[in-house]
């Protein structure tokens, strides 16, 4: 083969890579470099604040790979390497990892299977105290079949398994037992009323939630009814409704807490340079604190992006939960009933200085109030500045 | 000797410019006659859903009504892809065009699908996946593969947000730069 029919061949074989690649894969790498100033990177409560500047490095790699016309894999991994000038220890890191399979099985059964790896700093509505590790890693494996009856009903079905473990063992085992496990299940039938506009649906769920050792936990079974609904090409409206029937393991045995169950949303995108999305819920849910197996739990959440030019962007994320934990809740003694007020507060803005290169802002408010001595209220404020590169 | 080394380097620069073309070709008029396709398609879907109305078959009527249903679905995705194909060629921008030339190819394609009665072949980016693709390089890792495809939007969304407005992620994938200054 002459020269000339070799550089013809390399060109057009690089011609065709580049379209196999535009369409049946994507893969994106960002990485980001930050310092910013944390004033309370513990979430003590106030008097005991630790503050702290810090440098980090966030790398996320994610994309999607098509295995055939039928078989695809999404995938997400993050890790995180943060250096803080007064901690102890001064350097951690942290890790998201997830997978998710998606495989038309035939013209009627679609198959979706996902794995969510965690290694993360404690959330924001948990009392871990141990500042020297206040980490812990989590896993939740999920898997979905949807099958097509007609062209206008289908029926889902899935399950899933969770777990967590804290690196600190006596706040994860010991007389604390925060690790836990916790199986789902979920069925429901969904059929279209009106062509691409109105689904209505039926269903029930399951969570029986177990924390080590003998604290016990809770089991809940909810039937629900609910309606999607796109009132225009912009606006998606959902709404479920529904009854829980729940136990709730205390310290004087199993006890009933039976309750409505709501979950409802919108999502917006008034223009292409601006998406709002909101969403409120009310359910029995996990407890992040020792003191009690379950909470009563009502959130609602805001997410706002909006393009200000074609360079400037901007985030705004806006979580509020109240919690209430009744008495019979506790796992042990008598605390008596609490309530909490959880909000946390994101912004972010970014600038774009050309294809690949950006300068992002962002600030981050969280406030944990609580009429329980045994629960720990704290304010945290976090600052950042930093340089971002996306290829 | 030389010479001769540059005419094929320039020849070979010229194949592979050839090569990509194929991925970022824009073509106007092209894009025009899929959209006046997609209206004839349109055309027939209505012709075929007043023929079913007429015989008075309750299962043709009803098949007939969602072939119509999709076909205006088609129209509408068309009409915007044109839209903003006009728009991205407006402004230069080639990557914004090739792509708004891609989905009008799609919605093109759909229309005659739907027409036609012809199920394209079952693939994770069907009806069910769009929901939750709106956001192709930044999935949502909270997402629950059981939920109706609504419910799943709505979080993607939200999840998005979130984590662009957060310490943890920043603004991420879901950046476009199709987006016109």
């Amino acid at each position: 083969m002459n020269k000339v029919k070799y550089f013809a061949l390399v060109a057009l074989m690089l011609g065709s890579a580049t379209t196999f690649a535009g369409k049946d894969s994507s893969f994106h790498i960002q990485n980001a470099v930050r310092v910013g100033y944390d004033d309370n990177i513990y979430q003590s409560r106030e008097g005991n604040q630790q503050e702290s500047a810090f440098i980090t490095d966030i790398i996320n790699i994610s994309g999607k790979m098509a295995f055939s016309s039928r078989s695809e894999l999404t995938y997400f991994w993050q890790p995180e390497f943060r250096y803080r000038f007064d901690a102890d220890p001064e350097f951690i890191s942290f890790q998201d990892l997830y997978a998710r399979l998606s495989h038309a099985v035939s013209q009627r059964t679609f198959l979706e299977v996902s794995d969510r790896f965690r290694y993360q700093e404690k959330d924001g509505q948990s009392d871990a105290r141990a500042e020297e590790n206040q980490n812990y890693f989590e896993n939740d494996l999920m898997g979905a079949l949807s099958f097509t009856l007609n062209a206008l009903s289908q029926i889902r079905v899935g399950g899933g398994y969770e777990f967590r473990k804290w690196d600190d063992e006596s706040y994860g085992a010991g007389f604390r037992n925060n690790d836990y496990d916790q199986y789902k299940a979920d069925g429901s039938y969904i059929r279209e009323i009106r062509p691409n506009t109105t689904h209505l649906m039926a269903g029930v769920n399951y969570v029986d939630h177990e924390y080590n050792g003998d604290r016990g936990g809770y089991d809940s079974t909810s039937l629900f009814g609910g309606v999607d609904h796109n009132f225009n090409p912009n606006m998606l409206g959902t709404a479920r409704l529904g009854y829980s029937l729940s136990n709730v393991d205390g310290a004087t045995g199993s006890q009933d807490a039976d309750a409505p169950y709501l979950q409802a949303g919108l999502e917006y995108n008034p223009t292409d340079r601006t998406s709002v999305n909101g969403s409120l819920g009310y359910s029995l849910y996990l407890s992040e604190n020792t003191i009690y197996n379950a909470q009563d739990r009502f959130n609602v959440g805001i997410g706002v992006k909006h393009d200000l030019t074609g360079k400037i962007s901007i985030s705004a994320a806006l979580s509020y939960i109240f919690s209430a934990y009744d008495g019979a809740y506790a796992q042990a003694g008598a605390p008596g009933d609490a309530e909490e007020d959880f909000i946390s507060l994101s912004l972010r803005g970014s600038y774009q200085i050309n294809r690949n290169n950006f300068l992002d802002l962002g600030y981050e408010f969280t406030q944990r109030a609580t009429d329980s001595v045994f629960l720990q209220e704290y304010n945290r404020n976090r600052f950042d500045f930093g340089w971002r590169l996306r290829l | 000797m030389k010479k001769r080394h540059y005419s094929r380097g320039l020849f070979a620069c010229v194949v592979a410019l050839a090569a990509s073309i194929q991925v970022y070709a824009v073509d106007m008029a092209a894009a025009s006659g899929a959209l006046a396709d997609v209206s004839v398609s349109s055309s027939q879907a209505s012709a075929a859903l007043a023929a079913a109305a007429s015989s008075g078959d309750v299962e043709a009527i009803a098949v007939a009504r969602q072939r119509s249903a999709d076909v205006e679905s088609a129209v509408a995705e068309a009409r915007d892809a044109h839209a903003a194909m006009e728009h991205a060629v407006a402004a230069g921008n080639e990557d914004a065009a090739a792509a708004a030339a891609e989905d009008l190819a799609a919605a093109q394609e759909k229309a005659s699908n739907a027409v036609s009665g012809n199920v394209p072949e079952p693939t994770p980016q069907g009806a069910e996946q769009a929901a939750v693709d709106t956001e192709p390089g930044l999935p949502n890792i909270y997402d629950v593969p059981w939920q109706s495809d609504g419910l799943r939007s709505l979080y993607q969304g939200l999840f998005s947000a979130t984590w662009s407005a957060s310490a943890q992620g920043g603004a991420g994938f879901s950046e476009r730069d199709a987006t016109p200054e």
